[in-house]
């Protein structure tokens, strides 16, 4: 395996409007492999955009550096940002011109031009699925169009690396799978090599070959999504709803007694976390699907009635919950 | 050349993005357009300009020779009513009458404002301080050197010092070629009455009636100096310096629509270099940062964009203003002369200097607005102080302080141009140097900048 970017000690101070400073990112390594998916996954302000900005050659570190198929983004940029795609966070983008004229005015900024960059165009107006949009202008364009575009721009010179910042921020469910869709594609028919930052865990959890957790500037885990999931225990959860009903704690003790596979057993009356209306039976079990017919059974002879029964296997979310003891999303 | 493609590639979409906005448009060609010839319309009268009261000191040192004083001619046809108290005899008032090529007729009293001054120093300070288009000061021995007699045979004038702001165009000139015309014709005078003396001189040696009577004419026999004007030699023709050149000068229209031009063009600059905040609010600027592209090139893209575009305005700006006054005088005159060469490198060298006064800001401002805001008050500041809607030499001893701002070292040059007069050098050079300066230190400050 090849690594195509090699990050090693990224610090990044940011001075205040008080004049305070704040450590936005505190010594991040990152090893990307080639050909591979590799997220970035973290809340709202956790230092993604800081890396990938520092990685890409938009601001300098305050310290460390990172190498891009062997090139310092410090000390050789040019060489190194041939190398790479970049799809911002914000949609970058001139809203006056046309998705053409947009594609056509950053392929000259990576040197291309002619026929070739025409033809470079209409076949990242097919992959973005524009083609018969491409002479509007894009500020007539949705807000699922404009991502598109934003990510064609960065597709353009054909590059090996792409960065994609949160490229699925704020738009609908439709475009967010096209993009899924397409960023599954840019690794198995182009074999490029991508970083996706994103704070959903569902789309990490999807995507990515490799995973790294980031909070408060720092990486707290990294590695597969099995891996991660590894480290806090490979317990499923089974969630049973029952609504307004009060249930006898002896009944919760005996769970994990006469079920085998459960290691414990907890139940929360409703109203007890955020908008939970519903009293929940939670068990947390080895196998989950296995201990669910005994576990039915049981609540059946203590004439408790089921709403509805989930099965929750360990997902990065609770790997999160567990790394930093708050949930990804807030 | 990948560089020099990308410079063009980004100077290409600003003029892109500039000349598709018709709202922009309007701003960067009819208003200047309009808010010249209203302002011109107010301040002129319109086509058939007339110049009047150049102010002038003249000093008379002469001290004569034989109860004659040359000099007080030329203070008897400057300064109306001076030859009644100069206590000369001999002196009378002549109202000169000055005409340039195309014929037109001014009186050379209401041409001048003409004031009379003891002290040479003082007349050359007024100069300087801008109260006096030019000083007129006769030397002591001016009479002497142009008296003719037997043992002073050869009339070699001492020359008559004219003293000139340089910041006139041409008032100076003017004068400088009245004083000329005025000093031939006494020559002129002076040696057809020497010939005639030496006629009768000849004719009373040998008529000895004659020379007894010519001998008893004593100092009766004075030769009326006063007015060698008179009849056809009463009117001066100017060659060198039409009036109607100076007519141009005082053509509001030149003065004020060339400094209008600068002053949009300085707004226009500015827009122009702060459109890359713009860039860098819709994150295009990151992406040009990202892309290997070095960072003085997309300051130089911007530069390129920025100049074109001013110069384009420049020119159309000054094509719209000869065709207004072509309008006003009913037929096409070139309001900006025909030194074709000289007007190219003059709009290259304040476009050039424009772009950079915008850069400036751009380099310096956090966002957009800000630099919008501050390359505003630049501008307007620069536009008062230089001209852009008043006579900068309203402003008498004070005049100097106009320099602070490019738009007086353009619309002079400008002037200068429309009034014939090719000697712009200085203010190109200063032009282009500021315009240079200020782009350095722009690419050294957005080279630094880490908040992109
Ligand atoms: N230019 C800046 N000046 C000061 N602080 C900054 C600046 N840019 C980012 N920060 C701070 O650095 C931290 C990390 O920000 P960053 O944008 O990298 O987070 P992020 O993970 O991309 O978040 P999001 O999911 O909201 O995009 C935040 O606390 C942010 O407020
Ligand atoms: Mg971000």
């Amino acid at each position: 395996m090849e690594t195509l970017v090699e990050a090693r000690g990224l610090v990044k101070n940011f001075k205040r409007k008080d004049g305070t400073e704040v450590q936005a990112v505190k010594g991040v390594n990152l090893d990307i492999q080639k050909g591979e998916i590799f997220s970035l996954l973290g809340p709202n302000g956790a230092g993604k955009t800081t890396t990938i900005s520092m990685i890409s050659g938009l601001l300098t570190p305050t310290s460390g550096d990172a190498r891009i198929g062997g090139f310092s983004i410090t000390k050789q940029p040019m060489e190194a940002k041939r190398l790479m795609g970049v799809v911002p966070q914000e949609i970058a983008l001139y809203p006056t011109l046309s998705a053409r004229q947009n594609l056509n005015f950053f392929g000259r900024m990576y040197g291309m031009g002619g026929a070739e960059l025409n033809k470079r165009i209409d076949e990242v107006l097919d992959l973005i699925d524009l083609k018969d949009r491409q002479k509007d202008k894009v500020d007539t364009f949705s807000g699922g169009m404009k991502r598109r575009v934003n990510i064609g721009v960065g597709l353009l010179h054909r590059p090996q690396l792409i960065y994609m910042d949160e490229p699925t921020v704020g738009i609908d469910p439709q475009n967010r799978r096209r993009i899924l869709d397409t960023v599954l594609r840019l690794r198995d028919e182009y074999k490029m090599t991508v970083l996706y930052t994103t704070h959903l865990m569902e789309e990490s959890q999807e995507l990515s070959d490799r995973v790294g957790i980031i909070d408060h500037g720092e990486i707290i885990a990294m590695g597969t999504v099995g891996e991660l999931i590894q480290q806090v225990g490979e317990e499923d959860q089974l969630v049973l709803k029952i609504g307004e009903q009060t249930i006898d704690t002896s009944l919760i003790e005996r769970i994990p007694k006469e079920i085998q596979g459960v290691t414990r057993a907890a139940f929360e009356p409703p109203g007890e976390t955020g908008d939970q209306t519903s009293g929940e039976v939670i068990v947390y079990a080895k196998r989950g699907r296995k201990a669910l017919p005994h576990l039915i059974q049981i609540a059946n002879e203590a004439a408790l009635e089921i709403m509805s029964v989930e099965v929750r296997e360990p997902d990065l979310e609770a790997v999160f919950l567990h790394m930093t003891g708050r949930a990804l999303r807030d | 050349m990948e560089n020099l493609r990308k410079i063009w590639t980004i100077a290409y979409r600003e003029l892109y993005s500039t000349f598709t906005q018709p709202s922009l448009l309007a701003i960067m060609f009819a208003a200047p357009l309009i808010v010249a010839t209203i302002i011109s319309l107010a301040f002129g009268s319109g086509g058939s300009p007339t110049i009047e009261n150049i102010p002038v000191a003249i000093v008379n040192l002469d001290e004569g020779a034989d109860g004659l004083n040359s000099g007080q001619i030329f203070v008897n046809a400057f300064v109306p009513g001076a030859a009644e108290t100069s206590g000369e005899v001999s002196q009378q008032t002549c109202d000169v009458t000055v005409s340039d090529t195309s014929g037109a007729q001014t009186s050379l009293f209401d041409l001048t404002d003409a004031v009379l001054l003891d002290d040479p120093a003082e007349a050359r300070a007024g100069v300087d301080a801008g109260d006096y288009a030019a000083a007129i000061i006769i030397p002591a021995d001016f009479t002497q050197s142009t008296t003719y007699s037997q043992e002073h045979q050869e009339i070699n004038p001492t020359p008559i010092e004219v003293y000139g702001d340089s910041g006139r165009t041409i008032t100076p000139g003017v004068i400088h070629s009245i004083v000329e015309s005025i000093t031939n014709r006494l020559l002129t005078g002076q040696i057809t009455v020497a010939a005639t003396i030496d006629t009768m001189i000849a004719r009373a040696q040998a008529d000895p009636i004659f020379g007894l009577q010519f001998a008893t004419a004593g100092s009766d026999f004075q030769p009326n100096f006063a007015c060698a004007f008179t009849g056809v030699m009463n009117n001066i023709r100017i060659e060198q310096q039409s009036i109607a050149g100076e007519q141009v000068d005082f053509n509001v229209l030149v003065a004020i629509g060339s400094a209008q031009a600068v002053f949009f063009a300085l707004f226009t600059a500015n827009g122009g270099a702060t459109s890359i905040l713009e860039d860098r609010r819709n994150w295009t600027l990151q992406r040009m940062i990202v892309s290997p592209t070095p960072r003085v090139v997309i300051l130089l893209g911007k530069l390129v964009g920025t100049f074109t575009t001013v110069l384009v305005q420049l020119v159309f700006l000054f094509i719209g203003f000869t065709i207004i006054n072509s309008f006003i005088e009913g037929q096409l005159t070139f309001l900006w002369g025909t030194n074709w060469i000289a007007l190219i490198v003059l709009l290259l060298a304040t476009a050039l200097a424009a772009s950079g006064v915008g850069m400036i800001t751009a380099a310096v401002g956090k966002t957009a607005e800000q630099a919008n805001i501050i390359g505003s008050i630049i501008s307007i500041l620069m536009g008062m102080l230089g001209g852009a809607f008043f006579q900068v030499q309203a402003l008498g001893s004070f005049e100097f302080i106009t320099y602070f701002s490019i738009v007086r070292w353009g619309s002079e040059a400008f002037s200068k141009l429309a009034a014939g007069n090719g000697d712009i050098g200085v203010n190109v050079i200063f032009l282009t140097l500021i315009g240079t300066l200020l782009f350095a230190i722009s690419l050294w400050v957005f080279n630094r900048r880490q908040d992109i």
